[in-house]
């Protein structure tokens, strides 16, 4: 097809150091940039001195992708308004160079910028592109211990910030131990419930009952749902609904509807407690 | 998939309360200009906030569903121009963040 040397070595990767290079810059534009200057290096080189051109390439693109991160920070720290990434295209490629489409929502990325650059080379080569740590060792010229724990690091960062639900059975035992504990307000069984950063919302559509801050933290959470006990639940009748999927319970007195209660559990226990007392919406809510 | 295509219905027929029902109460947007557009420069949060910098952006601009860092988000033209892209986390049903791209440098790519 054609004589320049080293093309056809360079094409075959170009989707992969793509790949590395977005996902460490969040710019598809910057991450050309690098491309640019990968191929620019590359075409210099000493082909036949190289042994794997294709371990060459992700090396230069990741060393380079670092880089430019160290410098990409200074400038997102003075952008003028929220910084996000730059927004690909992936109805074509849906995993962008990679085995799998890991590490390249929005979230994620976001993520990924708190990270330090190295962290977030030794995270992406390893989560998106399955690189051994042996390899990533060199190219972030870590000790491989160290890359491991890098790696684990920043994947409990991500998992901390991006839980995965636990199932709706469980869901729904959950709200029902949640729902008995706050009942009696029993302190110490609500506070086993929760994560540990666990957040009580209101939502009272100006209705003075409701607090008008989220609660946050299992300790100050319990002490909240312990609170107000007494009062809350007298003469209150409970009945199972669904809200958005969820399972959730409608509170009534007399006959009346007055608020849908609604929690959400990853496998650290409840991280999310919802009073949806707002009127205009309890109605939707409680027909289904 | 199906909270995106009621995001896009919700906003081409710019129902609010229609949208406010898709949004979790803990939802945040995040707006990104490129500084030199007029729009919120701090994270935008709470229900009927985000609903109405959701509106007030894509008022009147065409909607697409399509795969935009390999999730399903909204692709907004006027003409043939890409203005915005919104993607959005979706959790239990309920957006829990949006981020909207403005930004004329991180749309040129779109609009070649």
């Amino acid at each position: 097809m054609t004589d320049t040397p080293g093309l056809e070595q360079f094409m075959a990767v170009r989707p992969r150091l793509f790949g590395i290079a977005y996902r460490m810059l969040g710019s598809a534009t910057e991450a050309e940039d690098i491309l640019q200057e990968v191929w620019l290096r590359w075409q210099d080189y000493d082909h036949a001195s190289v042994e794997s051109p294709a371990a060459f390439l992700a090396t230069a693109t990741t060393r380079l992708s670092i880089n430019a991160a160290t410098s990409a920070r200074a400038r997102h720290e003075t952008y003028i308004g929220p910084w996000l990434p730059e927004p690909v295209d992936t109805s074509a490629d849906p995993a962008l160079g990679a085995e799998r489409g890991e590490a390249l929502e929005f979230a994620v990325l976001l993520l990924l910028e708190k990270l330090s650059p190295v962290e977030r080379a030794a995270y992406v080569l390893r989560e998106a592109f399955d690189y051994p740590y042996a390899t990533i060792s060199e190219i972030v010229q870590l000790k491989e211990p160290a890359v491991r724990q890098l790696v684990s690091r920043a994947r409990k960062h991500l998992v901390a910030e991006r839980r995965t639900p636990v199932a709706s059975d469980q869901q729904r035992e959950l709200l029902a131990a949640f729902l008995t504990a706050a009942q009696a307000g029993d302190f110490e069984t609500l506070e086993k419930l929760f994560a540990a950063d666990v957040v009580s919302y209101s939502d009272g559509g100006g209705l003075a009952l409701a607090a008008r801050i989220p609660v946050i933290g299992d300790t100050r959470v319990a002490q909240f749902v312990a609170a107000f006990a007494s009062h809350f639940w007298t003469d209150v009748s409970l009945r199972w609904a669904e809200a958005n999927g969820q399972p959730a319970v409608v509170l009534s007195r007399d006959g009346v509807d007055f608020t849908v209660v609604s929690t959400s559990s990853s496998a650290e226990g409840i991280d999310q407690i919802l009073w949806m007392m707002n009127p205009t919406k309890l109605a939707g809510v409680a027909a289904r | 998939m199906n909270v995106v295509h009621g995001v896009r219905l919700a906003c081409e027929r710019a129902d609010a309360p229609t949208l406010h029902t898709l949004l979790s109460p803990d939802v945040v947007a995040l707006v990104d200009t490129g500084g030199d557009l007029i729009a919120p420069t701090r994270p935008v949060s709470g229900v009927s906030a985000v609903a109405d910098t959701m509106l007030a952006t894509l008022a009147g601009a065409d909607l697409a569903e399509q795969q935009v860092n390999g999730v399903c988000a909204l692709v907004a033209r006027r003409g043939d121009r890409v203005v915005a892209i919104v993607s959005l986390a979706v959790s239990h049903d309920l957006v829990t963040r949006v981020w909207i791209t403005l930004s004329p440098l991180k749309l040129q790519r779109w609009n070649t």
